[in-house]
């Protein structure tokens, strides 16, 4: 590899680390994944620090923590601190192209993430990709007397490829030489799924009855099982399953398409690939949750990492605790350039080369959160759908630390203590040593909230600016004017 | 064959770079010091001259004058605040509330591609063929792009629509560091939009220069050792961008330079409002939540508006008017005028007002009515505020330290060899429509500068 290697992020998008063959499920749903991971190097405890796009993306592309960054709002209003430098934003400032590609809309510009890309494309249009996958999404989209829904099916489906498609296009006209950083996120794995035939037929998820079904084909509607104005069942909990098993199946199988053609390019040798997600997902699981909220569980926070180096050992399967924020150190290492400009706290994680060679050290923690204090106020939505809901055993603000072994979950606000889990007689976290009557490991207990706290309270804070929404003159340009002397 | 003849070949285009409140006097020393060589070689390929500006000289103003080649009687931007008819509540005056067609929109209309960023009053921007992109006015990048496309490509490159001036109300120094930020941002933008396209007309604004300004005149002036260099260090980059602009243009292309005012540094503030209470014409209400004209008593005859501009309370226009129209008007409008020119300096008994100006010398046509009914133009660093319950005339101890004037502002047009005569901004489009040989609507106020 050369000093300046080309590098590829993709993020699949929702995508749980348990639901990949290679990361020991029943079922083979990631094949190609499972291949790219035996001639690269894959990571067996990753964390997302945020359970959500917005939040998740922002600190993959800084480096930074949610409560450090705080870019975590849907109403677009929020942009980074000026101190922060992003990912792209440092590459491109030296002689790196940098482009993203996202289908996902919250993954956007319009919410400020688009900082130092030379390109954004956003893939909810037809642009890009190959002109047959462009005429199939045209048709489908345009045929008269099709329903909407159908388009919309057609859409979703073919995004993958018209993403990954474009990506490759993007390469491929650059000039030989120019060192690349392209960063695309495929939405597929996300809900609601949109999957060919074959995908669903290989999960035995071809079920005519699941078209009749909304609560099957979608988590769109997960306030109602999660305000508990819906019940979760098992034949939901199947659908569910099935379901995410074709769309990973789906996104598989394009992701192994294009790593294909990125093998043959000429600079192959020169290129490293990384796969992961932003967040995971809950299939109701335990406490019936569904969707990404409301909780820190590993179906949430543990995610995929495999990454293929042409420097590292092909197969190598590393078990330190790693982030996938981590990202921002690592490509800065791997891409060689100074950081001047770059607030110490952005580089402060360790990077991925340095957790293979740590090996597994039990000192290693991952961090996540969870906060509705703030402007993404969830547990509000939750009482909307349902007014009898009692809100007050919703924690305002969830904050975990986890080790190899342990997972300790504090709360701020709402009637529990937090939660406490050991992971190794209990990997899928139903009992809570924290719950009432439950045996509580005080050294345990102990280490870990000191851990969290020592953790939260050396975080180094970079408030983001607000932009105001409201037509003519918001009260910031106001002040702003009055400075120059133009208003009394 | 007069230059006008080679000129006038189809395919002209030009290109307009818009320098905030730089004077042309400040120019001519540094270029005579050797300071800009950017400059002195563009002075040496084209028409330089000092210009006239708008009465009054705030930047809404002119570059509305600028912008519509017709005086403020028909574009109706009178000031950077204006009060509501009716209700007497201030407002922004935006590119909304400007009348007539601009420029731009001329060019369009003769089927002209356009690109014009960041010329004051031109939030939210107004369609044209080609690009606008809004003035410091704008609340986000956003919302001054007139394209979710565009709007993305300058959130990319971390565009700021102003600097914040908030920051030099805390620290100078980190202003200037924002300053520069700000202005290298511009700079990119301003490259990323000539690239994207061959205009037949390009502008970009630079409203760093009236930033530094206010906050650094009279330290450039006292040659202040902390920031006096940091000055003279933008002006060098403004230099650069020169020298960068004038690399882009080519025989086709005509480059076209130029100011809204000229600066100099503050004595005093003036609170003409402060003058008008002591000589009787207006009264407080007991009101301190009051907001716009609510804030003045019944009895008021007259009040003041940044910077200088003075109306009468007339019945049947200012909601709580007091002056009738007609005779009454004329009567307290004199009084008035005489009692303001005799404003002197508390502290040295100088006088501050250099000429007062009835609305009828300074503005003529369809909105001239909404026009202040007297005028004040000052003498030089007697800065005319317009804000309400001050209860000295005077004062000055501001952060801010730069006010604009009226006689000194600039204009360059490259491969011609002067003017015809002295120009004044409402000149500078008519002389761009000549350039490109558009037809100058016949309602405009100004002339084009291009010897016929």
């Amino acid at each position: 590899v050369s000093r300046r290697p080309n590098i590829v992020v993709l993020i699949l998008d929702s995508l749980r680390a348990a639901q990949m063959s290679c990361y020991g499920y029943s079922r083979v749903t990631t094949p190609n994944l499972d291949a790219f991971a035996r001639e690269g190097v894959l990571f067996r405890r990753v964390f997302s620090p945020a359970t959500w796009t917005i939040p998740s993306h922002a600190s993959l592309l800084t480096g930074l923590y949610v409560s450090q960054h705080r870019i975590e709002s849907i109403e677009a209003e929020r942009r980074f601190n000026e101190a922060i430098v992003t990912l792209p934003e440092l590459l491109r400032r030296h002689g790196y192209r940098t482009a993203a590609f996202s289908h996902n809309p919250l993954f956007s510009p319009s919410q400020g993430l688009g900082d130092g890309f030379e390109e954004f494309h956003e893939m909810d249009g037809l642009a890009g990709g190959r002109l047959d996958t462009r005429l199939f999404a045209w048709l489908i989209e345009r045929l008269s007397g099709l329903p909407r829904a159908l388009a919309q099916y057609g859409r979703r489906r073919a995004a993958p490829r018209l993403t990954l498609d474009a990506v490759h296009s993007w390469i491929a006209r650059l000039p030989a030489g120019a060192p690349y950083f392209v960063f695309a996120n495929l939405l597929a794995p996300h809900f609601p799924w949109a999957v060919p035939g074959r995908a669903l037929a290989r999960a035995q998820a071809l079920r005519p009855r699941y078209l009749l079904r909304r609560d099957f084909l979608t988590l769109k509607d997960n306030w109602k099982f999660n305000a508990g104005v819906e019940p979760v069942t098992d034949a939901h909990r199947d659908a569910w399953r099935r379901l995410y098993d074709a769309a990973v199946i789906h996104v598989d199988q394009e992701v192994g398409r294009f790593l294909t053609r990125l093998r043959l390019r000429p600079d192959a040798d020169n290129t490293i690939v990384v796969i992961t997600s932003d967040h995971g997902e809950m299939l109701g699981e335990r406490g019936d949750v569904v969707g990404h909220v409301l909780t820190l569980h590993d179906n949430v926070t543990h995610v995929p990492l495999l990454i293929r180096h042409p420097a590292y050992r092909p197969g190598l399967e590393v078990e330190t605790i790693v982030q996938v924020h981590d990202l921002y150190a690592t490509v800065v290492d791997w891409s060689d350039v100074p950081t001047g400009t770059v607030p110490s706290a952005q580089l402060h994680r360790p990077t991925f080369d340095q957790a293979i060679e740590g090996g597994p050290n039990s000192k290693d923690y991952a961090f996540a959160e969870e906060d509705y204090s703030d402007s993404y106020n969830l547990l509000e939505k939750l009482h909307e759908v349902n007014p009898e809901l009692d809100l007050g055993r919703f924690p305002t603000t969830q904050r975990m630390v986890r080790s190899a072994t342990h997972k300790y979950v504090s709360y701020v606000g709402g009637s529990g203590d937090g939660e406490l889990y050991s992971l190794v007689d209990d990997p899928s976290e139903e009992h809570n040593l924290l719950a009432p009557g439950a045996e509580r490991d005080v050294s345990v207990l102990t280490h870990l909230a000191n851990t969290l706290s020592t953790w939260q309270k050396g975080l180094e804070l970079f408030p983001p600016r607000s932009i105001a929404s409201e037509e003519g003159l918001d009260d910031v340009t106001v002040e702003r004017l009055r400075a120059l002397g133009y208003i009394p | 064959m007069g230059f006008r003849s080679a000129l006038g070949r189809r395919g002209r285009r030009v290109i307009v770079l818009g320098l905030d409140g730089v004077p042309f006097t400040y120019i001519q020393r540094l270029v005579a010091a050797g300071e800009l060589p950017a400059f002195e070689e563009l002075i040496g390929a084209g028409a330089f001259a000092q210009m006239d500006t708008t009465v009054p000289n705030v930047s809404s103003v002119a570059w509305a004058t600028f912008m519509t080649g017709r005086n403020p009687g028909k574009h109706r931007i009178f000031g950077f605040v204006d009060r509501q008819a009716g209700t007497g509540q201030f407002f922004v005056p935006n590119s909304q509330t400007m009348v007539g067609s601009t420029l731009w929109e001329v060019l369009s209309a003769a089927g002209k591609r356009v690109f014009a960023m960041n010329v004051p009053v031109t939030y939210p921007p107004r369609k044209v063929n080609g690009y606008v992109i809004g003035c410091f006015l704008s609340p986000t990048v956003e919302k001054a792009a007139p394209t979710a496309q565009i709007a993305s490509a300058l959130t990319r490159m971390k565009y700021c629509v102003d600097a914040d001036a908030r920051i030099a109300h805390r620290d100078k120094a980190a202003f200037l560091v924002h300053l520069d930020e700000v202005y290298e941002r511009r700079l990119e933008a301003m490259r990323h939009f000539w690239r994207q396209e061959r205009w037949d007309f390009y502008m970009a604004h630079v409203m760093e220069t009236d930033r530094l300004h206010h906050f650094f005149w009279r330290e450039m002036e006292a040659d202040d050792a902390r920031f006096a260099p940091a000055f003279l260090d933008f002006y060098r980059r403004i230099d650069a961008l020169i020298s960068e602009v004038m690399s882009w243009i080519d025989d086709e292309i005509t480059l076209v330079v130029l100011s809204d005012h000229g600066f100099c540094s503050i004595k005093q503030q003036v609170f003409v409002n402060t003058w008008l209470e002591g000589a009787g014409y207006l009264e407080y209400a007991d009101r301190p939540d009051a907001k716009g004209l609510a804030v003045l008593a019944p009895g008021t005859r007259a009040y003041s508006l940044d910077p200088g501009r003075v109306f009468l309370n007339v019945r049947g226009r200012e909601p709580q008017g007091v002056v009738a129209p007609g005779g009454e008007y004329a009567r307290v409008r004199q009084e008035v005028a005489a009692t303001l020119s005799d404003m002197a300096d508390p502290d040295t008994h100088e006088p501050m007002v250099e000429r007062v100006y009835l609305r009828e010398e300074l503005y003529s046509g369809s909105y001239a009515s909404d026009a202040p009914d007297i005028v004040l133009a000052m003498r030089e660093g007697y800065d005319p505020k317009g804000a309400f319950g001050r209860e000295r005339l005077t004062f000055n101890d501001d952060v801010l330290v730069g006010m604009h004037t009226t006689p000194d502002a600039l204009l360059y047009v490259s491969g011609i060899p002067e003017f015809d005569r002295r120009p004044h901004i409402v000149d500078v489009a008519p002389t761009i429509l000549d350039l490109l040989s558009v037809p100058v609507p016949t309602d405009f106020d100004g002339r084009s500068l291009l010897a016929a």
